[in-house]
């Protein structure tokens, strides 16, 4: 990589979930500087480096990486292809950042493509969190399905609920029972936009009786995750809870901003683990095999640079992953 | 001013309101009994209670709720055990904490624990105690319990008949009789919650007669045949309910005398997870009788039970049909 | 007789033990695998809890091993383990299994323990005296086997190698079934203790206390609960947990009237909370957390199976222990579809809440 004169240090945060890959970067005080939002389209490992990629392009001069942090589902393996610094659990970054941007935030609502939680915070402090269970239901994948099924580009969903005037009501939790419902009550011959808000209601009620059940929400209120971009959940949010509801400006990247701001947290001026921008041009893959060395017969990630296995996870005793202790020197 | 006293319209209610209701109608209190269930009050249950509950508790959330800003007390009784060999599903042992910790601003909680099964906690002991709590002497409330029990063991008798109370379904049996159509014999097991909340089931009792069937259910099987069955399979089984569903299910099976039979159940219902595999392995063995288990979930829909039922009868039909053109 | 039991905790070694010397002979299923647990699901009715899934896994393997007998407790509710026993044998036999089946009774009280007892020692032919060492040896074993876990729970978190614990926990395991002798025994201890003693640690760390509570099966066996204790150890956390084999035995035999964190202690605790003791472990669930509190345990994860009737109770019932008495729980409703990235997620984020409580409760007491 080239060397520019490096004055700004840069910290860098990527949320590699099921559905999508945020990447954020951001300075000393904490400001974002460049971010980026692309889809995972279930591997990760591409998606990663396509994103490395633009961010790069993105990224303003003069900044110098000084730490990544990895977070999302794809954490650890992402934390070994780029060398973090950081690697944490979603829940706790997004925390960080709701926190970063709003000091008095009590409640966090978080709605991802294929998971979503709800955050409880108080005084600063993260106090009680919840997540979906296996189900799709109150998460983003809910309208996904239907946006298909009605044939409305999903991005438009927002702006079909604004314009109803009295929402449908869809019953049912999972998306196979709700597209029932839809079906019928399209069949009766409601209209499209009271059909596209049922849903957006349906999504939110779903929510607050699995992922938030039991949770005490209090404002301020804030809304983040892929699914804040649609208007028509938020007014929804705020028709069920009677409160004010936020959307941050970077709803959609928050994880990986959290992400920055722990490494940035945590580096204070120690030496970064992070291999540069190179990494998105290297090849690499994922080995799974099952390691029948005990009887506990672990399954084994073994990962792949240039054909030559440089890292190893998932097993319980330790053994594969103290084979090659430290990464690798690219 | 009277007293009032607030009764769920869920879980055991729906096999001991004759002994509750005469209970405190006796002793002079105002009871009121929450309303049918209905999609409002389930899902406002829905609000309250824990995923990890089953529907029917999760139902009694919502029906405690419509109750709370109208009564003086709330009956909760904590029935462990009413007959010394078995006893009920431990959830509702726990209701009244449940709901007292889950939902604010609850009136008292009557909460009588009867448990024959250990001295001092028996019925009688339990409901004198509560009466106590009221302010009735216990001369007194002997006298109503004893009403009460009668009442209920009236109740008993008459469904063993066949004659179900209104206040479980409203039976039209008579007009039907004299038609002179009935062709297909059903017997419907299952907890008594499942069986006679029709916002529960979809109203499948209804269908089920509406289609021209004499309804039998477990209710009409004494309780000496069903002991007899009991003794038969090997295995005393514990759970009262899971007993009587067990029992009056093998009864109905080995008697021949039906041509279908049912059994209503709901999602993480641990009784019925193991009673239902013993039954429906006797049904298999047996070879003849048609065989449904309906198991309602939250996500069940009006529409699939009713394709459901609808088509299980139709079959039952198309069979009977087919057998007398046989003939 | 070959005798199969299911796996629970380390169970086997102690049967295993008193199997060598003095009877039956034991045809232990293999270590509870991926297979055991997708058997079970193949064969179990869809609506049962995960430890029947898992136990009849456990018994289809081991009847492909060659046992012919299976043995198994029941009991008489309200939990449905008491009614595995007929519904198991229906599925063994309907997949053409010959077996014959023992139910072990939950019964409390000691007569009865003692005739069975001497009834199935005649049956064996072995002296009283016999017997007798080959239980006191089979009892050892296991309370050293617990020994072993409770020392792994506290060097866990502080080693610096992942994974060594973890590995001298099942070198010392082994060492333990293979003792043929007390003498034996006595050497696999010292070994034992030896071995963790050179475990390489950071004595500096001040690992935060967890405490596993909930349904026992859920909590004692490791396959069961996707190794959580391990998975905590490794984040850091020192874990203990609610149930042991040996303290369900005490209790089973009215031994344990004077120990302070026992069952009956903890039942006990959970009165101002759940009035009437309901069974299982439902109560002692609630009150474990309350006891340990004063261990210094600061925060509870309760384990049940998805569907369990009891431990529901609790769960419910926890929320508002967990409100009064400020101790963090976290609940996991544990079925075959709860996967281990989801696990993690919610491990990680709740020991990030609990570090971040204690500092937060550093620094209050810093500036009072």
């Amino acid at each position: 990589m080239e060397k520019r004169g490096h004055q700004v240090k840069g910290y860098l945060g990527i949320d590699v979930g099921s559905v999508s890959t945020d990447l954020a970067v951001i300075d000393q005080e904490g400001r974002v500087l460049c971010h980026q939002y692309l889809l995972t389209h279930g591997q990760p490992i591409l998606a990663v480096q396509k994103g490395l990629k633009e961010i790069q392009a993105r990224l303003p001069e003069g900044v110098e990486i000084c730490g990544v942090g990895t977070t999302g589902s794809a954490r650890q393996l992402t934390g070994i292809l780029v060398g973090a610094d950081v690697v944490k659990n979603e829940i706790t970054a997004h925390a960080v950042a709701s926190i970063h941007f709003y000091p008095e935030v009590r409640t966090v609502l978080e709605i991802g493509g294929q998971d979503s939680k709800i955050i409880i915070i108080r005084d600063g402090l993260v106090i009680d969190f919840g997540m979906n269970t296996v189900c799709a239901a109150g998460t983003g994948s809910f309208l996904d399905q239907q946006a298909l099924r009605l044939n409305v580009p999903i991005e438009a969903f927002g702006e079909y609920a604004l314009r109803s005037e009295s929402p449908v009501r869809i019953a049912g939790r999972c998306t196979v029972f709700a597209e029932s419902d839809m079906i019928h009550k399209q069949q009766m011959g409601c209209h499209l936009n009271d059909i596209i808000a049922g849903l957006c209601d349906a999504l939110v009620r779903n929510y607050l009786n699995n992922v938030a059940k039991g949770k005490e929400i209090r404002s301020p209120i804030i809304f983040q995750g892929g699914v804040a971009a649609n208007q028509g959940i938020r007014k929804a949010f705020e028709r069920e809870l009677g409160e004010e509801i936020l959307v941050p400006q970077y709803y959609h990247v928050m994880g990986a901003i959290g992400a920055a701001l722990l490494t940035k947290e945590k580096m204070d001026g120690a030496e970064t683990q992070f291999k540069g921008f190179v990494v998105s041009e290297i090849k690499c893959r994922t080995l799974n095999f099952i390691c029948k060395d005990c009887e506990n017969h672990c399954e084994v990630v073994e990962f792949i640079v240039e054909e030559k296995p440089i890292s190893y996870w998932g097993d319980r005793c330790g053994k594969w992953e103290s084979e090659i202790k430290k990464g690798i020197s690219l | 001013m009277t007293i009032r006293i607030g009764i769920p319209r869920a879980l055991l209610y729906y096999r001991y309101f004759p002994l509750w209701l005469t209970f405190f109608k006796e002793l002079g209190f105002d009871v009121l009994v929450s309303n049918p269930s209905h999609r409002e009050l389930v899902e406002e249950g829905f609000r309250y209670a824990d995923d990890d509950n089953c529907i029917p508790i999760k139902m009694a959330f919502g029906h405690a709720l419509t109750l709370r800003d109208q009564v003086d007390f709330l009956f909760v009784p904590r029935l462990l055990s009413l007959e010394r060999k078995s006893c009920f599903c431990p959830r509702t042992g726990g209701l009244p904490e449940m709901l007292r910790y889950s939902i604010p601003n609850l009136p008292p909680i009557l909460d009588p624990y009867v448990d024959e099964r250990h001295r001092g906690s028996s019925l009688s002991s339990s409901f004198l105690e509560m009466a106590k709590r009221l302010g009735i002497r216990s001369i007194e409330a002997k006298g109503s319990l004893k009403k009460a029990i009668n009442a209920y063991q009236e109740f008993r008798e008459k469904s063993r008949r066949g004659d179900l109370n209104p206040e479980l379904i409203s039976v039209r049996r008579k007009e039907r009789f004299s038609q002179d159509v009935l062709e297909k014999k059903i017997a419907v097991v299952g907890h008594p919650y499942c069986l006679y909340d029709p916002f529960f089931n979809f109203n499948a009792l209804r269908l089920i007669e509406d289609s021209k069937a004499i309804l039998l259910t477990q209710e009409m099987v004494s309780p000496e045949k069903i002991d007899l069955e009991i003794e038969r399979l090997g295995k005393d089984i514990y759970w009262t309910f899971g007993r009587e569903i067990l029992g009056a299910g093998l009864h109905y099976l080995h008697s021949g005398q039906i041509d279908g039979l049912i059994y209503l159940t709901c999602f993480s219902c641990g009784v019925d997870s193991m009673i239902e595999p013993l039954l429906s392995h006797k049904v298999k063995e047996g070879g003849t009788t048609l065989y449904l288990c309906i198991m309602v979930d939250e996500h069940t829909g009006a529409g699939g039970m009713t394709t459901r039922l609808e088509a299980f009868l139709e079959t039952i039909e198309r069979r009977k049909r087919f057998h007398r053109t046989q003939r | 007789m070959k005798l199969a039991v299911p796996h629970i905790g380390n169970l086997n070694i102690m049967l295993g033990a008193i199997g060598r010397l003095v009877g039956p002979e034991f045809v232990f299923p293999p270590k509870t695998s991926q297979r055991t647990l997708s058997l079970g699901i193949k064969y179990s009715p869809s609506s049962t809890c995960l430890p029947f899934k898992f136990i009849l896994g456990n018994f289809i393997e081991a009847l492909e091993k060659g046992a012919d007998t299976i043995a198994m407790v029941s009991d008489h509710g309200p939990c449905r383990v008491g009614m595995y026993d007929v519904v198991m044998q229906q599925i063994l036999r309907d997949l053409g299994f010959n077996f014959t089946w023992i139910s072990m009774d939950d019964t409390r009280l000691w007569s009865h323990y003692v005739q069975r007892f001497n009834k199935e020692r005649k049956k064996w032919d072995v002296s009283l005296l016999k017997t007798l060492r080959a239980l006191h040896l089979g009892w050892r074993k296991l309370r050293l086997c617990e020994k072993v876990e409770r020392l792994a729970h506290r060097v866990r978190p502080l080693e610096i190698e992942r994974g060594e614990t973890t590995r001298v926990e099942l070198q010392c395991l082994r060492l333990i079934d293979e003792a043929e002798n007390l003498k034996q025994l006595q050497k696999a201890c010292d070994e034992s203790v030896y071995l963790f003693d050179r475990i390489k640690k950071d004595s500096k760390r001040r690992p935060i206390k967890v405490l596993i509570t909930g349904e026992g099966y859920m909590v004692i066996n490791p396959h069961a609960n996707q190794e959580i204790e391990r998975k905590l150890g490794e984040m850091g956390v020192e874990v203990t947990r609610t149930v042991w084999i040996t303290q369900k035995i005490s209790h089973a035999l009215g031994l344990d009237l004077f120990h302070p964190r026992s069952k009956r202690s903890a039942i006990k605790a959970s009165k101002p909370y759940l009035r009437y003791n309901l069974g299982g472990e439902c109560n002692s669930s609630i009150g474990y957390p309350i006891l340990f509190k004063k261990d210094g345990y600061e925060a509870a994860i309760q384990l049940l199976p998805l569907g369990c009737m009891l431990e529901a109770v609790a769960k419910n019932i926890l929320v508002k222990v967990s409100r009064e008495h400020d101790i963090p729980i976290l609940t996991f409703s544990l079925d075959e579809n709860l996967s281990e990235t989801m696990v993690m997620t919610r491990l990680g984020a709740f020991v990030d809440l609990l570090q971040k409580r204690r500092e937060r409760k550093k620094i209050g007491r810093r500036e009072s």
